[in-house]
């Protein structure tokens, strides 16, 4: 016979309640049939990790003393550019193994247990009848009943993606109401809530992307604590049981949770996963240490009146998470992140997402930098989190770097300009050299257990992105693309790509006029070796690309074929459940291509007028059942 | 892929081509050269000295005269030369010395000269066979280049090979090969050619005195090319040169 979740719950020993005394002796329980749970994150509490940190910072220091070295100096030009370079890389590796560093660190402390042992109560849920329905149990903190608001944001996604994101939504164990807050407008979408016994939401602005959404939505919904989904990120039902019992402290402002990956099926959704692996499995835990840990946006319960206190979700950033956790953190609330997987969702698997999720990222990072320096005298924050923040604003120089890198190997070929001295031999820049990449690497094998070239791939090509994303940042410019209006119609990837296409280019005709430079001499320079290996680097991303593109045209061609009138998509043929950088870039750009609004009623927008978040609304389904706004669809069905 | 976005990719390809070409134009360019590791501006230069030590009586001249062909430049007078004048053993005039019958000796100068390094004054001993004073022929600057050459490119320098020598004052001149040699760098482990570089254009004291012996200067030397390329740079030289850049 299967054992309920009620059954588990009674019968699962409150253990912070009776403490006993380890007794002497064979144990009196069994021997475990199963064997013991593993440790979310056991690499990070390793002993080992710390040797191979130690190690790796050797190798760090020899490669800086290496570079630095006067005698190993060569031409000004390119030896500038490679200090700077590395100096970035370094500096960056250095934090981030501190941080990784700092990651075994448990948040679940006493409190923690203890609330959750306490989380539901056991006479309510036999009075209710509800042994069968974990969604019915209420949940329970200092013994006092909370409400808790699940959001949806959608906007135009698949209805398949939103449909199983609302599905698990409501299945999450303990009371809690769903809002699918819907900035794609769609029909179909309502239907779906209303099916599904989710409720929904559309408002008629798109002020603020999705911070606005969610303001918007806490304008209707009042619970004291609510959690923000992706549309495309599916949540276990042990959500809301295992985030909870944290707030239980009155200073958490939120506890987010890792992004876990399903579709690590090709090229790039495989870099960009495996690349945020890093960041949820160590970088993130040990951000918690300095209490810096940041909020991504999505599989994170917040509390409402943390969000109150600073005034609503940030919404004059791409990157309102991180600007928001800051914000949260300048006020002096604690904000927790724990490596367990509690929602499973899509990394980008196109260039177009891929670009667009890093293009958000790294304007935001580099919108701190240059407007939010988290140094300054100014800021409210501790020590440890303007480090964190610093490193955060500064990240994605290090993304940088890879361009300057670059253009090294073609000054040599081309101009004989070498940035080290030429006496140094293969062997001996091979040594420094490892000491600093190979180690590297060693590191991500021992952290995630193997290592992807495609990350190395991804994190070299990706300089155009970070360096488009600099510039929006300086000028306070918004990225426009120059894409297809019509609907529906194939983006190639190309489109984005074009920078790393002209790259590539540039170094295969390079690659070709050193070979024939250094024909018949019997060692290839460094340079020519580099060189090739670029070219080999851009030339993958450019076929990931050209597969992409050819793959995409038989997808349209072949549902072409099939559904003559097309299929409601909103542009977006090739991904099916986008990140959510996509769907911002995508509000943002919808706004200002969709310049034709209906008229919203007077009486809708009286309504808006009162609350918080600027702009029309319409609400569908509200508590009270006092919608008025043009969209009426039947939702809330329980 | 819209027609604009095309257009684009398209014209950022071209545009990568041109950039390419430009800096393989600039590499063949310096290819075909071969620039100095070290260079100095050196005249053939001629010691002044006597078979006969004696005692300086005159110095006719100091460091940096300039002196023209029969010019005196030192009297020496010398016992043993009064003592082999008396054997009749020493024929009395030559280019270089005429010979008194009091047993002195005046040293003058083969040809137009400049004086340097002047080794004896007026009343010093100068040994037999030693030299007291170096004369720096007037017109016969050469520039001596110290060159690292690739095994394969010592065939590359030809004599007669046009030269381009920089002053220090960054002015250039042009010159051209008179002649190569092979030096062992025993201490780098490698094999520099030394090229002799000619040039009408080495008037001594040209330049605000740049022009003269000892000055260092930087030469390249055009290597004969015979590769694929080796029309296309001159093609493309000739191109600037007829649309005036």
């Amino acid at each position: 016979m299967a054992v309920s979740e009620f059954d588990r719950l009674v019968v699962t020993p409150r253990r912070t309640q009776y403490v006993r005394s380890a007794s002497f002796g064979p144990p009196a329980e069994p021997a475990r049939s199963t064997a013991p749970p593993r440790d979310e994150n056991s690499a990070a509490r390793s002993p080992s990790l710390v040797l191979i940190m130690l190690i790796a910072t050797l190798g760090v220091v020899a490669y800086a003393v290496f570079l630095l070295n006067p005698a190993n100096r060569g031409d000004a030009l390119p030896y500038v550019m490679v200090i700077t370079a590395e100096t970035v890389l370094v500096t960056q590796a250095l934090l981030a193994m501190w941080t990784v560093l700092s990651s075994g660190h448990d948040t679940r402390g006493f409190s923690f247990h203890h609330a959750k042992d306490r989380l539901f109560d056991v006479p309510e849920i036999i009075r209710d009848n509800a042994e069968d329905d974990p969604t019915r149990w209420n949940l329970y903190l200092h013994d006092e009943p909370v409400t808790v608001d699940v959001f949806i944001t959608t906007y135009g996604e698949d209805l398949d993606t939103i449909a199983r994101t609302v599905r698990a939504a409501v299945a999450i164990r303990g009371t809690h109401r769903t809002w699918v807050l819907d900035d794609g407008r769609s029909d179909d979408v309502r239907d779906l809530a209303a099916q599904l016994g989710a409720r929904y939401v559309r408002r008629l602005s798109s002020n603020g992307a999705k911070a606005g959404n969610v303001n918007h939505a806490l304008a209707i919904a009042k619970g004291d604590y609510f959690v923000i989904l992706d549309a495309d990120f599916v949540p276990r039902p042990e959500f809301l049981v295992e985030t909870v019992p944290f707030f239980v402290k009155d200073d958490v402002a939120f506890v987010q949770t890792p992004q876990t990956y399903g579709n690590l099926d090709n090229l790039i959704s495989r870099g960009a996963g495996y690349m945020q692996a890093v960041f949820y499995r160590f970088v993130q835990p040990g951000r918690n240490r300095f209490n810096a840990a940041f909020c991504v946006g999505t599989n994170v319960i917040f509390r409402r009146a943390a969000i109150d206190d600073i005034g609503g979700m940030h919404t004059d950033s791409k990157s309102e998470d991180v600007w928001t956790s800051l914000m949260l953190h300048e006020r002096g609330w604690r904000t927790v992140y724990i490596p367990t997987t509690l929602a499973v969702g899509d990394t980008p698997e196109t260039v177009e997402a891929y670009t667009k999720q890093q293009l958000r990222w790294a304007t935001g990072g580099f919108e701190i930098m240059l407007q939010h320096n988290p140094l300054s005298p100014r800021r409210t924050l501790t020590l440890d989190q303007r480090l964190q923040y610093t490193v955060t604003a500064t990240h994605y120089l290090a993304g940088i770097a890879p361009l300057v890198l670059l253009l090294v190997p073609p000054l040599q070929i081309y101009l004989d300009l070498t940035p080290m001295n030429l006496t140094i031999s293969w062997g001996t820049w091979l040594l420094y050299y490892a000491g600093f990449y190979v180690l590297q690497i060693a590191i991500a094998f021992f952290t995630l257990g193997s290592f992807r070239w495609e990350v190395l791939m991804l994190a070299s090509v990706s300089f155009p992105i970070y360096t488009k994303a600099l510039w929006n940042a300086m000028t306070g410019k918004e990225q426009a693309w120059h894409v297809t209006g019509q609907k529906g119609a194939v983006r190639s990837p190309f489109t984005f790509m074009m920078p790393q296409v002209l790259f590539f280019a540039f170094l295969l005709i390079t690659s070709a006029v050193g070979a024939w430079k250094e024909w018949g001499d019997a060692m290839p320079s460094l340079a020519l070796a580099w060189n090739v290996t670029n070219t080999f680097i851009l030339g993958a991303f450019v076929v990931t690309a050209f597969r992409e593109s050819v793959a995409a045209k038989s997808v349209a061609r072949s549902e072409r074929g099939q559904r003559p009138g097309g299929v409601r998509r909103r542009g977006r043929a090739v991904a099916p459940g986008l990140p959510s950088g996509a769907s911002f870039l995508g509000a943002s750009r919808q706004a200002r291509h969709d310049p034709v609004r209906p008229p919203v009623p007077a009486a809708s927008s009286d309504r808006a007028d009162s609350r918080r978040s600027a702009g029309a609304l319409a609400v569908s389904s509200l508590p009270d059942g006092a919608s008025s706004g043009p969209v009426v669809p039947a939702g809330g069905v329980a | 892929m819209t027609w604009s976005n095309r257009f684009r990719l398209v014209a950022g390809l071209l545009a990568v081509v041109l950039v390419c070409a430009a800096l393989t134009l600039v590499m063949n360019r310096r290819l075909a050269q071969a620039t100095s590791e070290s260079a100095t501006i050196r005249a053939e230069s001629l010691g002044i000295g006597t078979d006969y030590a004696g005692t300086v009586s005159e110095a006719l001249v100091e460091d940096g005269d300039e002196v023209a062909a029969g010019d005196p430049l030192f009297t020496v007078s010398s016992l043993t030369l009064q003592h082999d004048l008396a054997l009749g053993l020493v024929s009395t005039d030559t280019a270089a010395y005429q010979v008194d019958d009091d047993g002195t000796i005046t040293l003058v100068a083969p040809y137009d000269a400049v004086v340097t390094e002047v080794a004896a004054r007026q009343g010093a001993f100068v040994e037999a066979g030693s030299t007291i004073a170096t004369l720096d022929r007037a017109g016969s600057l050469t520039v001596d280049a110290q060159v690292e050459l690739d095994p394969s490119d010592f065939a590359r320098v030809r004599t007669g090979a046009p030269v381009r020598i920089l002053l220090p004052d960054r002015s250039e001149l042009t010159g051209e090969v008179a002649s190569v040699s092979v030096t062992d760098d025993e201490e780098e482990n490698r094999v520099l050619a030394t090229v002799e570089v000619t040039s009408d254009e080495l008037a001594d004291g040209a330049n605000d005195g740049l022009v003269s012996s000892g000055t260092p200067v930087v030469a390249s030397i055009d290597l004969h090319v015979d590769g694929p390329l080796a029309g296309v740079n001159e093609t493309f030289g000739d191109f600037l040169r007829k649309v005036g850049l």
